[in-house]
């Protein structure tokens, strides 16, 4: 199938592309997602805003006073070889390589995976674990921020509102002596993710686990979190965790998986 | 791979050649010529650690006309201390295919040549290197020197001559 006839707008600033965005129109960045679904005409939009234009201004990675800056246009490819994330948020580029594969990461955008929202995305999950937060700008209300947890509210589905523009995403610093672990099950390499997991652990200072694949967003488990915290085992925390699903099969799943992450996550 | 280490010296202030880092106008399409064969491909900046003042390069060259490439990964920081404005870059390049090692260092050069330029707004010369322009200093005061002695040697055979 093609997809459907629509408007195609390639503004060259930041500013002419919020003056186009709005309802019934699409932002367009690395096109992995949209394109699909612009070809299976489950996405009908009237004007598809090409945000590649506007890469130089928002393609970037920047440690900054801490914390990690990240364009909303930075390819998922940059992401993965950065030895600034690698050093400063292991996490990231763990979960990136699970993302698809290295054709689509040279293509594909953070800001495009996150604004998609794909309950089975990894770059959604991990840096809600991190809890990241989201700057978003449009051209009536200016900029504002959103939390990781407000921001992804259903499937496909986020607080953007259509008039607005992910533009930053920033990624707090790691607690200190923290470590992360990241596990996936995909039917095939790159396939979409069935489940997944999560974490970020400093001793018994801090502990943070995302499920993915456990709910229609990224899901935190507050009560695991809690119980690593007071120093329960990782398969004690990963039964808490995988508590919190009905269907057998997949809380089986989730528990070996946040099992797995929690381990690699450890000392 | 094979690993890279340059030092740029550009006689820059530290907050200049760093902006001109950080900037990243350096980066973009790239076209180089090692052996006689063209290659093409693209300089990427990868990321600016502001706190640490480094940033990550990744540059890659495919070979026109044939099969194979080179890429170079760096980092490139102020040397700091009281070397002013110096650049340090550290990484690995690797050639792939029938690319060179030739192909390797015109990497390297290309990469060098454009943070030059970013910072001084001009291609980069001998004379950017204080050590440089020292010895350069030095050989001026030698020849002067020479040059000096050789005329009061004439004049004071002449003089003998004379009487």
């Amino acid at each position: 199938m093609k997809a459907a006839p629509f408007d195609y707008v390639a503004p060259h600033s930041i500013a002419a592309a919020l003056a186009v965005l709005g309802e019934d129109a699409k932002a367009l960045a690395g096109g992995q997602s949209l394109v699909p679904l612009l070809n299976f005409r489950l996405a009908r939009p009237t004007r598809i805003v090409d945000l590649n234009g506007i890469v130089t201004e928002l393609a970037y990675l920047r440690r900054s006073e801490g914390a990690l800056r990240i364009g909303a246009l930075t390819r998922q490819a940059t992401l993965e070889r950065s030895r600034v994330v690698a050093r400063g948020w292991p996490l990231l580029v763990q979960a990136v390589r699970h993302v698809a594969h290295p054709a689509i990461r040279n293509r594909g955008t953070v800001g495009g995976s996150v604004a998609h929202a794909d309950p089975a995305a990894e770059l959604p999950v991990a840096l809600t674990a991190l809890d990241a937060c989201f700057h978003v700008r449009s051209a009536q209300r200016g900029t504002r921020t959103i939390a990781a947890a407000d921001f992804f509210q259903a499937p496909l589905m986020t607080a953007l509102a259509p008039d607005e523009l992910l533009v930053e995403i920033e990624v707090p610093p790691l607690p200190a002596g923290a470590r992360t672990g990241f596990a996936e099950h995909a039917r095939t390499h790159g396939d979409f993710a069935v489940a997944g997991a999560a974490v970020v652990r400093a001793g018994t200072e801090h502990a943070a686990i995302a499920l993915l694949g456990a709910g229609p967003t990224p899901l935190r488990v507050p009560d695991a979190e809690r119980a690593l915290r007071r120093g329960a085992s990782a398969e004690e925390a990963a039964g808490i965790a995988g508590a919190e699903l009905d269907d057998d099969w997949r809380r089986a799943l989730v528990t070996e998986l946040v099992r797995r992450a929690v381990e690699e996550a450890s000392p | 791979m094979t690993a890279t280490a340059i030092e740029l010296r550009t006689g820059a202030s530290d907050e200049r050649a760093w902006d001109a880092v950080a900037g990243g106008t350096w980066r973009g399409p790239l076209r180089l010529e090692a052996d006689g064969v063209a290659y093409t491909g693209m300089l990427r900046l990868v990321d600016v650690d502001d706190d640490e003042r480094s940033a990550g390069v990744h540059a890659q060259a495919r070979r026109a006309g044939g099969f194979g490439g080179v890429t170079l990964t760096a980092e490139v920081r102020l040397a700091g201390g009281r070397r002013e404005g110096v650049l340090a870059v550290a990484g690995e390049t690797a050639a792939t295919g029938d690319a060179t090692a030739a192909a390797e260092r015109a990497l390297e050069a290309e990469l060098s040549r454009r943070l030059v330029f970013a910072v001084l707004g001009r291609d980069p010369s001998p004379a950017d290197d204080p050590a440089w322009r020292r010895r350069l200093a030095a050989r001026a005061v030698l020849a002067v020197g020479a040059g000096v002695a050789a005329g009061l040697a004439g004049a004071a055979w002449d003089r003998r001559r004379r009487t």
